[in-house]
């Protein structure tokens, strides 16, 4: 999300851009239908001070973060860890762009003002919570690289946004084959196998950026994070923006692991569509003043009440179903714990709300608690990084 | 030979030299005698007694010896005091030639044994399977065959046992006129030759063939000893478990089903004791070798 | 020396489980999901144990694994799976194999072991006094 600095920033753009104007999105489908495959992107890092906004830590090039990435690319963030001397640093960005067309002074502006972009034959791609702050100036909708979790069919330049993203997020490994772990949705419950296409791409721009690429599912990577007191047996909860990921696991091994295709968007377009209000209002809302642990107090909050019992009911409800479907669980002697993870677990009270209609299900395994993360935005790729650090030994 | 069969009289015998047969009969009388028992330990090793020492005890003014070659009438006479409780030695004496003592000297000094006043008599004997040793053990209400679980130390064991089963058999035998059974036992004493006497569940079958009442009697008799076989130095499970082999041998070849076993530890204890010339059960009453000793006085006792 | 044991399962996370957790209880495992060269492995690694998992098999894998089962004579054999597959491995010359149905219960699968080669160890043991037995029936002629 933009900061109130990207935001002056892109004000005072604005008013010197003069006839700078975004690309619409009817004309960038026109452009991309045709022009997607000939595109000739240049990568961030071959501009000249490409990357300025990242919500990333300052520090001389002696403080940089070293050794194994990492990487959790999820529908509304992308957010990469890497070991910090003894701490793990965690930096951010949305996983959002903005097009403006490709025209010289342009791009010097956006190159003065440190805006994170990369340019193709036709456009500047704004990258980022940059792309937030121009979608708000010309009240419009920032696009997305992904959607539900996979990369968006709709966009044809989605992957090429994340590697920009993850390009300013993570520095080039210092040494060839670093190990770099990505996450990557479970299968959606019910619904189509797109995980090979998803993480193939994403492997391979990776492998093409020096890594050696590990994915790992998204709710390994919350259980990674957050249950090594619990021997790694639990159930892990990540509850993003397009999806929510779930994995049952034993002694670090996914032995269950899927995902429903609704989360953190689907809340904000369900609300919204209800209470006719723009879908960005309501996740502002929801992020800011949602409390799930007191009774609704006007429509917004009410509507916000009966798409999280939804979503709730619909994970609880799918959990179960697989558990009970599935031959792959060993016997587990003790209850398990789940810890959730991800923006949509952070509002008050949800939590307890999870607890409380856990307790209307007829789980097939005991659960001995209910859990949120530590730092529930940073959960996946602290987990990836945890990989990540296992794999590079 | 008549024997007063309410004297205890208990032989430790250890067939092979070495295994610890006068440290355990001396410690062994030591727990008897702190059990309340009034107990004489005799040596018995009549050449090579050593049973003083194992008490602290230099020797004796009057010996086994005196009284065998009749320089002291009562054998009672030839009994130290010790400092504890009723305990009584009999030192052995070193006369050379004791130890093949006339065969009347044998029968005199087991009456005197059985005469004795004392709860319970503990004769250390001589190794090996002399018929000396054989008929003192015979005369014995209790016989504690002591071994180590080494291979020679075993074999000595079963060879004594089958030796004084022989020998009881033919004393028995003898005594009842049976002598068609009699030629039977000395026919299955060369197995070779006739290998269906090699068990002697084949020596009773083939006797109840001859004499069926006889044959029963004999078995009954045999039914009778009770071997008491004590594996020491015993290290590990596995050693503890050599005991069972030869139970089992004994009951596959002697028809012997009453034998126990018992174990006792290897106890460094036990050295420094003796080179302290001090028992263990006083040096050491809490070592586990002074434990196993306990344990073994109770079944006795 | 601890007990070795060989796992062979076509189930990558299943193999993975089980090593996990018989190395969390002191056995020394080793996980193959090569079915087809199961004999080889034994041969090479020479274990106490051989755990084989059904699961996710093709039936001429199953095959090679039952016909593997009934060549082992000195090694604790423990067959997982399902019913209707482990049944397949019964009869005559399986005696020595010890069945565990679905679900996977890793754990169960520690005891069993513990149990199996504590016996065997007993029994060993059992041989070391035959031996004895046989030793001192020889020098005392008794053969």
């Amino acid at each position: 999300m933009a900061d109130a600095k990207d935001y002056d920033n892109a004000q005072e753009e604005l008013s010197t851009l003069g006839g700078l104007h975004p690309t619409d999105k009817t004309a960038a489908s026109a452009a991309g239908g045709t022009e997607a495959g000939r595109q000739v992107k240049k990568p961030v890092a071959t501009l000249k001070n490409p990357i300025v906004n990242a919500e990333r830590g300052t520090g001389d090039d002696g403080d940089r973060p070293t050794g194994p990435v990492g990487l959790d690319i999820g529908t509304s963030h992308i957010v990469a860890a890497q070991n910090k001397r003894n701490y793990v640093h965690s930096v951010q960005d949305l996983n959002a762009f903005f097009t403006v067309p490709n025209e010289k002074f342009a791009k010097d502006i956006l190159s003065q003002k440190k805006i994170k972009f990369y340019e193709n034959a036709h456009e500047y791609y704004i990258i980022g919570s940059s792309a937030q702050s121009f979608a708000n100036m010309f009240n419009m909708n920032t696009r997305r690289p992904m959607k539900d979790g996979f990369l968006s069919q709709k966009e044809h330049v989605g992957l090429s946004v994340i590697e920009a993203i993850v390009g300013s997020l993570v520095q080039k490994p210092k040494n060839f084959g670093e190990v770099l772990c990505f996450s990557v949705p479970g299968e959606p419950f019910g619904g189509s196998g797109s995980i090979v296409y998803h993480e193939s791409v994403i492997k391979g721009f990776l492998e093409g950026s020096g890594y050696t690429p590990i994915p790992i599912n998204e709710g390994m990577a919350t259980v990674l994070s957050e249950l090594s007191d619990d021997d790694y047996t639990g159930i892990g909860i990540s509850m993003g923006g397009g999806m929510c990921n779930v994995c049952l696991s034993y002694l670090s091994f996914p032995v269950v692991t899927f995902s429903i295709q609704m989360a953190g968007d689907y809340i904000d377009a369900m609300v919204g569509k209800t209470v006719g209000e723009p879908a960005a209002r309501i996740k502002a809302i929801k992020e800011e003043e949602l409390d799930l642990s007191h009774g609704p107090k006007d429509r917004v909050s009410t509507a916000l009440h009966i798409f999280y019992d939804e979503i709730i009911l619909k994970l609880l409800d799918s959990l179960r179903r697989v558990i009970i479907s599935t031959d792959k669980i060993p016997k587990i002697s003790t209850p398990i714990p789940i810890v959730l993870s991800g923006g949509t677990a952070m509002p008050t009270g949800c939590k307890d709300k999870f607890e409380a209609m856990l307790k209307t299900i007829d789980m097939p395994v005991e659960i001995s608690e209910v859990r949120l993360a530590e730092d529930p935005l940073n959960t996946t790729a602290k987990g990836a990084l945890i990989m990540a650090m296992t794999e590079a030994g | 030979m008549s024997v007063d069969k309410r004297k205890n009289i208990t032989a430790i015998l250890g067939p092979k030299g070495g295994v610890g047969k006068s440290t355990i009969a001396a410690n062994l009388a030591i727990a008897l005698s702190r059990m309340g028992k009034k107990v004489v330990a005799v040596d018995l090793d009549l050449g090579a007694s050593n049973l003083h020492a194992i008490f602290g005890m230099r020797g004796s003014p009057k010996s086994l010896s005196d009284f065998i070659q009749n320089r002291v009438k009562n054998l009672a006479d030839v009994v130290s005091t010790t400092s504890i409780g009723d305990l009584g030695i009999i030192c052995g004496g070193d006369d050379p030639g004791i130890a093949n003592m006339p065969h009347q000297k044998k029968i005199k000094l087991i009456r005197h044994l059985s005469s004795l006043n004392y709860d319970i008599v503990l004769l250390d004997m001589a190794p090996g399977a002399s018929f000396n040793v054989v008929d003192f053990s015979i005369i014995a209400q209790q016989a504690l065959l002591v071994t180590t679980c080494e291979v020679p130390s075993l074999l000595n064991v079963y060879s004594f046992i089958k030796s004084a089963v022989f020998r009881r058999l033919t004393f028995f035998l003898k005594h009842n006129k049976w002598f068609e059974l009699l030629e039977l036992l000395n026919q299955a004493k060369e197995p070779d030759k006739h290998p269906h006497l090699k068990t002697m569940e084949g020596f009773f079958s083939e006797a109840r063939k001859t004499d069926a009442a006889a044959a029963d009697s004999a078995r009954k008799m045999l039914a009778r000893i009770k071997p008491l076989v004590v594996v020491n130095r015993v290290r590990t499970d596995k050693d503890a478990r050599v005991g069972e082999v030869i139970k089992n041998l004994l009951k596959e070849y002697l028809s012997i089903e009453t034998a126990v076993i018992m174990t006792i530890r290897d106890d460094n204890a036990v050295g420094d004791a003796i080179a302290k010339l001090s028992p263990i059960m006083l040096d050491a009453p809490s070592s586990p070798f002074s434990q196993d000793i306990q344990e073994i006085a109770s079944r006795i006792c | 020396m601890s007990t070795r044991v060989l796992v062979f399962s076509a189930d990558e996370l299943r193999g993975k489980i089980i090593r996990k957790v018989l190395d969390r209880n002191g056995l020394e495992c080793m996980f193959f999901n090569r079915i087809l060269e199961t004999g080889d492995d034994i041969v090479q690694h020479s274990p106490d144990v051989v755990i084989v998992d059904t699961e996710s098999c093709y039936p001429e894998e199953i095959n090679h694994l039952r016909n593997i089962c009934q060549t082992l004579k000195h090694e604790v054999v423990i067959v997982l799976g399902r019913e209707t597959v482990i049944d397949r491995f019964k009869g005559p010359r399986m005696r020595k194999v010890l069945c565990l149905f679905d679900p996977l219960d890793p754990e169960l699968i520690a005891v069993k072991i513990k149990e199996t080669v504590s016996q065997k160890e007993k029994k060993g043991k059992l041989t070391g006094g035959d031996m004895l037995e046989k030793t001192l029936k020889h020098l005392l002629h008794l053969n």
